[in-house]
């Protein structure tokens, strides 16, 4: 491989931009009928000029001053309207592309509060820390300006997990506004709210930004958290406002309401100028078309990267993995290797690392000396990281939303900037690089929550009871609300347990733990692995959370940090670390996991008759109203509703997943050959959640010209494709969601048969169970469960579109995993599904 | 399932994650709240209570308080000491055990109106769901140690616990605890604060005994265990100095579960234990505060040995009293152990290096050099590094002072054995300059090196003096 090394910085970046995308465009080749096109889409985003409008009435004479000393003689106009809401005591949500002048939209009405009433407090939540960080600088250089001809004094501090505990009581007593994350006000503020009276008895802002990242599990935290965080301010009397901004989604003020219970105003036009963009989607070409096999999308992306880096671009590469993050880097740094002694230019960047090093890098992209990183998602939401040329997503982020972020982070108010979007072969990858208007005419994704789920609930229920002492006849969250539990049972419940008492009038906390430690926010555990690197003396080298602990860092697993690798020497699962040694190998390794549901409840079923339950009836009615049915989206394609799939019967409830990674693969680089595996013996992870699953008849199965292997082969192709369709229709990330084909599971099928295996599974109806992957649900059994008959026809469109022959990665899977009839086995159970459909 | 079994599924599920169940952390804090014991009938009767717990009711603006008083006679032995002794508030001694600590008020050399204080909480994390449902008040009264408890009869008592208690302090000038900077004044604090009402010891001067403690007699272990951090507990520490043995003690994770038991059924009966906890912990305050302000004011002559006093020492000259502190290594010096004496002569040799007694320190120095080698190897360790750093600190004695190179030149050697890392090229640079140093002295010196020379000297200098 030639290495080489980065030419000088010229400036002239519009040029180069143009120089490159044209090179890449020309090789769209001749869209002749039944050709493979790389380059499936050229969008160009054209330029937006500002639009203003005045300061509304009753702001402030010295932040218009300071304001116009920075430069803001008038607002955007969403500024302007978002400012006005506030200002009448309106909560709003502003939707917001990046550098659009969002943070003034919350800054200019706060810090207009507190100059009118200096008693004024503010809390302000970021989903990270270091977006807190972020805006620390931001808040603190306009609250220094538009203060610096009174003696107001604007106390701006951010309180989270690195605050040292000595500044903390002088930031409860100073601040005016405090800025922190979820975890911190769940865990740190609302538990030891009496020490915060001064704040909660002024509070009247809170600012939620980056809303869009409080979607499942952390959103229906979230909620929670806020629930708690109006119950003490109501201790208090206070009643603040909220002011939320969020990226682009599809439901923004649902989920505002959602998130804190009260109505909002949605500011949705944005006035800011925006530079020209140019968006592309490659697809990799095809390299066996037997098999379906294309050019990996990795080394595509490389291709793609170096391109513009050869130009002297500075871009962004975003990967769907922390080991595809590993792997790009790797693939960079080995084709460019920087003057010896430079600091490297090319890094990796992804949740795990170090605070330091996550420092230095961001650092090194703003000077301009890191050419080009490739992260993980951890750099999607709004840390300051400077106006990059070009970014580059390796693989479908998953959702619209994501990848418009993530198109974000290139460009800025007035330069050029492109994005590119390299497809890997997964179903919805190649869905939507084929079907470019989807993703650039369609609606994003609602951003969807279930504070009342039970786990959750629970949880913020026994901290709320720490915090306050609920009463007799108190309600938490929005009284009457739908899916309202009854405080009171559960507050009974905890009482049997011993969590609280009822005395008086009040169920007093009568348990010696705090409760808020016990919860995490994030994921579904606050356990984590640490890894240690014991090459020479020992050293800690970054973290993994529990639930993916054990596929990335089983025994022999191979560990890549920024390019080097490491092999797992042990893992001490009960102390949970990991040791390491560095190693030099061609290979990395992929976790092979098992997955087993047991249906509990079934909440609502559909049999293979014409006829619907009423339950199933009335919630396809409510779904009319729904903002999401709107076109084009796919569910528009319920064109009766009511429509019954015969044969097929669908249904959704609760279910208990157990899931054990029972070996892996090692896979060689650049190739990805498979040059070998292992089997591995580690703890279960169990949990109960809700599922849609699809039952097929076994008379369908019986009707089957092949042979039970095939037939079996043939479920296992359906669930693949069905899953993915499901991601698509859900818009949900992949993660979100989880997939078991009754007793087995897709790798299970071939590779390591026979580990608690059912043998005969097919002997009964065979079922796909699609489920949320998080403890108690997040709430997409249901939706999928409506959805059944469109899932079912976009999933026959996907395989019958799909080029191959017998199988491939985008569509039933890859042949060698699934066997040679699954495509046609799969292809003829959708048939007979959806006979019906058709009449 | 319905609703109720859904959640008792969840709630008795514990952890709601998936993923191999997990015991406590530590192991012994699991929920001690045990279903109604039975054998006790009725709900809470305050007036009951205090007669079974030998307390009595007083009245509050903001309602009842049940208070329980008790009486330690001077001549009472606590252990091996007296309980009229334990009587101190002179502020001098205080102030070597913690600088800190604020003077009285009005500049008197004592102080008026001590209180100890020890506090038993439902839960050790702190926040608004902590209560403090026993508040332990102690001080001396004519020679005797009075003791007077407020127990909190139920939740919606506490305000008038805490105006009962805000009563009683008012007046006093400065309050004792364990830890309590950490973790009882804090608490208190919130108490305080949730129910929006000023907490009254707000600016009064504060002596934490727990750090003092901990300087003191942290290298004395309870035998076996974690040294640091049970060698410092009050109960250890009771033990170790006083040889007071707690027969039928309550343990510490047991009392918030009696007393969440005691809220649930009115049964007064398992507070009984936990009562006589907080008293002897009251107790065993004032002693070991005691025996810090005796040590403090008699000097190394007081101490049981060498490690006390060496821990002395370090506290004296932490306070500024340079004099007292080099008596207590002198005396420290004279101890068996060899890490003790290692680490006294350490002290000792830096005193007089700043004192600029060199020939005193060098001697210093070379003791530690001769010490031989203790038996564990957490001490070895710091021993040895004593040792490097003494075969340094003479090597450049020899080498800058003494004009003696080639014992310069051994001690390099010596110390270069020992090093290892940026010490070791330190140690290397040093010996090629000696050995620079050693040739030019046989040869001519050629013009233009001295600069060389006075520059590493220079360098020397400023290690010295560091």
């Amino acid at each position: 491989m030639a290495h080489e090394t980065l030419p000088v910085v010229t400036g002239e970046k519009d040029r180069s931009l143009q120089e490159v995308l044209t090179r890449l465009t020309a090789s769209r080749g001749p869209m002749a009928a039944g050709a493979d096109p790389i380059v499936t889409a050229a969008h160009r985003l054209p330029p937006m000029v500002a639009s203003f409008a005045p300061y509304p009435e009753g702001t402030d004479e010295r932040l218009r001053t300071a304001l116009a000393a920075r430069g803001v003689e008038q607002l955007y106009t969403h500024q302007a309207e978002a400012f006005g809401h506030v200002l009448d005591g309106r909560n709003v949500v502003t939707i917001t592309p990046t550098a659009s002048g969002k943070t003034l939209c919350y800054n200019a009405p706060v810090l207009n509060a507190i100059l009118k009433d200096p008693s004024t407090r503010a809390l302000y939540l970021f989903p990270t820390k270091a977006l807190a960080e972020d805006q620390l600088a931001e808040l603190h250089g306009l609250s220094e300006l538009v203060t610096r001809d009174t003696d107001v004094e604007i106390g701006v501090f951010t309180y989270d997990g690195d605050t040292p505990s000595d500044a903390r009581r002088a930031i409860r007593g100073k601040a005016h506004v405090v800025l922190s994350n979820p975890d911190m006000v769940h865990s740190g503020i609302l538990p030891h709210h009496p020490r915060w009276a001064k704040l909660f008895e002024n509070l009247r802002f809170v600012i939620i930004d980056e809303l869009h990242a409080y979607r499942g599990v952390f959103g229906s935290h979230l909620a929670n958290i806020l629930r708690r965080l109006q119950r003490i301010c109501r201790h208090y009397g206070s009643d603040p406002v909220f002011i939320c901004s969020s990226a682009t989604i599809a439901n923004p003020r649902e989920l505002a309401e959602g998130l804190t219970g009260r109505p909002f105003e949605l500011v949705e036009r944005n006035g800011a100028p925006r530079g020209e963009k140019f968006f592309l989607f490659v697809n990799p070409p095809v390299v066996n078309a037997q098999l379906g096999i294309r050019r990996s999308y990795l080394a595509e992306a490389r291709r793609v990267a170096l391109e513009f880096l050869r130009q002297n671009l500075q871009l962004i590469l975003f990967a769907q993995s922390r080991l595809a993050v590993e792997i790009l880097t790797t693939y960079l740094k080995d084709a460019f290797h920087g003057p010896p002694g430079a600091a490297d230019v090319i890094r990796g960047y992804r949740g795990g690392y170090l605070p330091n090093r996550r420092r230095e890098i961001e650092r090194g992209l703003r000077d301009g000396l890191v050419r080009a990183v490739v992260s993980t998602n951890a750099l999607e939401l709004g840390i300051d990281i400077g106006a990059l040329d070009v970014s580059i997503m390796a693989g479908y982020p998953g959702t619209i939303a994501a990848t418009w972020q993530r198109a974000g982070r290139a460009g800025r108010r007035t330069t050029r900037s492109a994005a590119v979007l390299v497809a890997s072969s997964a179903p919805i990858d190649q869905f939507i690089v084929r079907n470019p208007s989807y993703f650039f005419d369609a609606s994003p994704e609602h951003a969807l929550i279930n504070p009342d789920n039970l786990h959750i609930l629970l949880d913020h229920v026994k901290c709320a009871a720490f915090e306050l002492p609920f009463t007799n006849d108190e309600h938490f969250g929005v009284e009457g609300r739908t899916d309202e539990v009854d405080l009171q049972a559960i507050l009974a419940v905890l009482a049997e347990e011993g969590f609280v008492h009822q005395a008086d009038g009040r169920w007093n906390w009568t348990n010696e733990s705090y409760p808020a430690d016990a919860v995490s926010l994030r994921s579904v555990s606050s356990d984590n692995f640490i890894v240690v690197d014991c090459t020479s003396g020992e050293r800690v080298i970054g973290e993994t959370d529990f639930t993916s602990g054990p596929s990335t860092l089983h025994e022999k697993a191979i560990y890549i940090l920024e390019g080097q690798l490491f092999q797992v020497e042990r893992l001490d699962f009960d102390g949970r670390k990991a040791y390491l040694r560095a190693v030099d190998c061609d290979y990395y390794t992929d976790a092979i996991t098992y997955t087993k549901v047991t249906i509990l409840d079934t909440f609502d079923f559909t049999a293979s008759s014409s006829q619907l339950p009423a339950s199933s009836d009335k919630s396809d009615d409510e779904r009319g109203d729904r903002p999401e049915s709107r076109a084009p989206s796919p569910e528009s394609l319920i064109a009766n509703p009511q429509s019954p799939v015969a044969g097929a019967i669908r249904s959704h409830g609760e279910v208990h997943v157990v899931s054990r990674v029972v070996g892996f693969k090692k896979i060689k680089f650049y190739t990805n050959e498979n040059i070998g595996s292992g089997e591995l013996d580690l703890p279960e992870q169990q949990m109960h959640t809700s599922s849609y699953w699809l039952t097929v008849p076994a008379a369908v199965m019986a009707s089957l010209p092949y042979a039970g292997d095939d037939r079996r082969d043939g479920v296992v192709g359906l669930a693949f494709a069905m899953k993915n369709i499901a991601q698509l229709l859900l818009m949900c990330d992949g993660h979100d969601i989880g997939l078991s084909v009754d007793g087995g599971t897709l790798e299970r099928s071939k590779r390591t048969g026979g580990i608690g295996g059912v043998p005969d599974a097919l002997a009964t109806d065979p079922n796909v169970f699609i489920y949320d992957n998080y403890p108690g649900g997040i709430g997409f059994s249901r939706p999928l469960f409506e959805m059944h008959s469109v899932l079912l026809a976009r999933t026959r469109d996907l395989i019958a579109g799909c080029p191959c022959e017998s199988g491939c990665p985008s569509c039933v899977g890859p042949e060698g995993n699934t066997g040679p009839y699954a495509k046609q086995v799969a292809s003829r159970i959708l048939e007979q599904l959806l006979v019906g459909q058709a009449s | 399932m319905d609703l109720s079994s859904r959640l008792r599924a969840i709630v008795k599920g514990g952890s709601p994650r998936p993923g191999p169940a997990q015991g406590p952390p530590g192991g012994l804090r699991e929920l001690t709240y045990e279903p109604d014991s039975g054998g006790y009938e009725g709900t809470l009767d305050i007036v009951r209570a205090a007669a079974m717990l030998g307390g009595r009711v007083v009245d509050t603006s903001a309602g009842p308080c049940l208070v329980i008083d008790r009486r330690y006679e001077a001549d009472r032995f606590h252990g091996t000491v007296r309980v009229g002794d334990c009587d101190v508030e002179d502020c001098t001694a205080l102030r070597v055990l913690d600088p800190s600590l604020a003077v009285p008020a009005g500049g008197s050399r004592t102080f008026q109106r001590t209180v100890f204080i020890d506090l038993e909480t439902t839960g050790l994390s702190g926040g608004a769901g902590t209560l403090a449902f026993l508040v332990g008040c102690g001080y001396f009264d004519l020679g005797a140690f009075q003791v007077r408890q407020f127990l909190l009869t139920s939740h919606a008592a506490e305000r008038a616990l805490l105006t009962a208690v805000a009563e009683f302090f008012d007046g006093v000038d400065l309050i004792v605890t364990y830890n309590g900077k950490t973790f009882d004044v804090p608490v208190m604090e919130t108490r305080w604060m949730f129910h929006r009402l000023r907490m009254p010891l707000g600016e009064v001067p504060h002596f934490d005994m727990l750090h003092p403690a901990r300087r003191l007699w942290k290298s004395r272990a309870g035998a076996g265990g974690d040294v640091e951090e049970a060698g410092c507990r009050l109960s250890t520490l009771e033990q170790t100095l006083f040889g007071v043995t707690r027969v039928g003690d309550v343990p510490g994770f047991e009392i918030p579960g009696r007393f969440f038991s005691f809220v649930r059924s009115g049964d007064p009966r398992p507070l009984e234990p936990v009562l006589e906890h907080n008293r002897l912990d009251l107790v065993s305050l004032a002693a070991v505060m005691a025996r810090g302000v005796q040590l403090a004011r008699r000097g190394p002559s007081s101490c049981r040995d060498g490690a006390e006093a060496l821990a002395l020492g370090r506290l004296y000259e932490r306070a500024g009293d340079v004099t007292g502190a080099e008596g207590c290594y002198t005396c420290a010096v004279g101890a068996p152990a060899p890490e003790v004496r290692g680490e006294a002569l350490y002290r000792l040799g830096l005193r007089h290096r700043r004192e600029r007694r060199f020939a005193e320190a060098a001697s210093a120095w070379r003791e530690i050099i001769e010490l031989t080698e203790p038996r564990t190897i957490r001490r070895l360790v710091r021993l040895a590094d004593l040792r490097q750093f003494a075969a340094e600190a003479l090597a450049i004695h020899h080498e800058h002072r003494q004009r003696d190179l080639d014992g310069a030149r051994e001690l390099a050697l010596f110390a270069l054995q020992e090093a290892a890392g940026a010490r070791a090229d330190g140690m290397r640079h040093r010996l090629a300059r000696i050995d620079r140093k050693i040739s030019e002295k046989l040869e001519p010196k050629l013009p233009g090196k001295g600069q060389h020379g006075s520059r590493a000297k220079k360098t020397d200098a400023q290690l010295f003096w560091s």
